[in-house]
This record gives C-alpha cells, structure tokens and sequence, in this order.
C-alpha cells in the first residue's frame, strides 16, 4: 500500500461514532442563538442591577458552553484514546476556533456591562452577531452548492462587496453628493449590493 | 487548462448530463471544463479520472510549465 494512501484511523469508540453520526450543526445554530439572547439579557439584567437574573442567565449561558467544549472534545479526532500523549495544542485550537462565537459574545457583553451601555450589548453586539450568523449561513448554503455555481455566486458576491464599499467610500470621501442634488441614503447600498451582484453574476456566467 | 475530457467522454459513450449526474456536478460544470474555462478542484479531477479508469495527468494538460 502506497504510504501517503493509509486509511484514515477510526476509533471504536461508540460514543464518538454516534457524535459523527449526528449531524450537529442547527442544534448548535440553535444553541448559539439562545447564548446569544441569554448573554444580551445577562448584560442587560446586571446594567439595571438584577442580579439573579443575570446570574441564572449565565449559568445557563455558562452550561451550554460547558455542553459545547465537552462534545468538543469527545468528537476531536482520537482525543480518548491518546488525550495524554498527543495534540493538545491541536485540541485547544479546535476548542477556540469553535468556542469563538461564544468567546466574542462575552467579550462584547463585558464591555457592555463595564461601560454601563445597554444598548452596546443588546443592540449593537446583537445587530452585528445577527448579521454574522446571517453571513454565515449564506456562505454555508454557497458553499454546498455545485463546484462552477459555487464559483460564480462567490465571484459575484465579492465583486458585488468591493463594488459596494467602494461606492459607500466614494459617496463618503470624495463627497460626490454633494455634486448631485440628491444626499446619499444608507438604504441604497442594499438596491446597490443586489446591482452589483447582478452585473458580476452576469459578467462571470459568461466568463466559465 | 487543455484537457482530453471531451473526447474521453465521447469515446465511452457518456453524454454531459450523465457524466455530470455521475460526478454529482451540474452539466454546466463539465460543459465549462470540456470547453477549457473552468479547472475543476483537485477532488473533482480525482472523481473524472476514476470514472474514465485513468490518471489525471491523461486527461488533464498542465499548460504552465
């Protein structure tokens, strides 16, 4: 047997074969959003001072993270059978690299609950980790597409962004409104964001 | 990248939309590659190659070197 052609180990661990088996992504899609609206609440119950609140809530934030790193480490690759020997820095990476979300979460409500600013924990950490998660997802579903779809819509996509933001910089910078008569209006970038795919879609349909 | 796919395909007898149905790709996708404006990924070429019972090497030409 051709030595880079070995196959791959796989544990007889039951209990990891039925983690693998599972597919876990909306239950963790799920649980992330539950976090999410717990930590928010959390920030928001210690800034008006209700403290059990924002206490139970952390500990049901604090439980679902612990559910997360322990599910973690039973599906990390040949964790069980060689935990003490091997790759634990590969384990910690994989550990923060899915514990992120989380991570960034409490980062921004501790800013939140430091500064006494509701609104930075509820609105703006929420608004953006919303739109994060929608980012997300929308790379997922492009990322399952077929190979040359996949490549047109992500083609398109970042052509549609640069597209964009260039537009947003120029109207900021370069103050070309005022060379018009009409003030530029946030909502447009959107009518601009669907424009610009719509050219790029085009333009890379006809490349391959 | 040039490649032999066209003629490979044709020589077995398979038509794009089987061969697309066969690889799990659209009928696009081999259109494009046959036609030299689209180099499939790694595992994709994989997949054309044992279907055909070939190399990648055989069906597809690096043009850069």
């Amino acid at each position: 047997m051709n030595k880079y052609n070995k196959p791959k180990l796989r544990s007889s661990n039951k209990l990891q074969d039925l983690m693998r088996r599972v597919h876990n992504k909306p239950l963790f899609t799920i649980g992330a959003y539950l976090c999410f609206f717990l930590s928010n609440l959390s920030a928001h119950s210690i800034c008006k001072t209700d403290k059990v609140t924002a206490l139970n809530n952390l500990t049901i934030l604090a439980t679902l993270v612990f559910i997360h790193l322990i599910y973690l480490v039973i599906r990390h690759q040949s964790a069980f059978p060689q935990l003490f020997k091997l790759d634990k820095k590969s384990l910690l990476f994989t550990i923060l690299y899915n514990l992120n979300l989380y991570i960034v979460l409490i980062m921004i409500n501790v800013a939140a609950i430091k500064i006494n600013d509701t609104k930075l924990g509820l609105i703006t950490s929420g608004l953006l980790l919303l739109l994060c998660f929608l980012s997300f997802f929308v790379v997922h579903l492009i990322n399952k597409l077929d190979e040359l779809w996949k490549k047109i819509i992500t083609n398109s996509s970042a052509f549609a962004g640069l597209a964009t933001g260039f537009s947003c910089l120029a109207f900021s910078f370069l103050s070309l409104s005022e060379k018009f008569t009409f003030t530029f209006q946030a909502e447009w970038t959107c009518c601009g964001l669907g424009f610009f795919f719509i050219i790029g879609f085009i333009y890379y349909k006809f490349k391959y | 990248m040039k490649n032999h796919l066209k003629a490979i395909r044709t020589e077995h007898g398979y038509s794009q939309e089987k061969l697309a149905k066969l690889l799990e790709v659209s009928r696009q996708t081999i259109n494009s590659i046959e036609n030299e404006r689209y180099a499939p990924s790694l595992p994709l070429a994989f997949n054309i190659g044992r279907i055909f019972n070939l190399k990648i090497e055989e069906i597809f030409i690096n043009t850069s070197d």
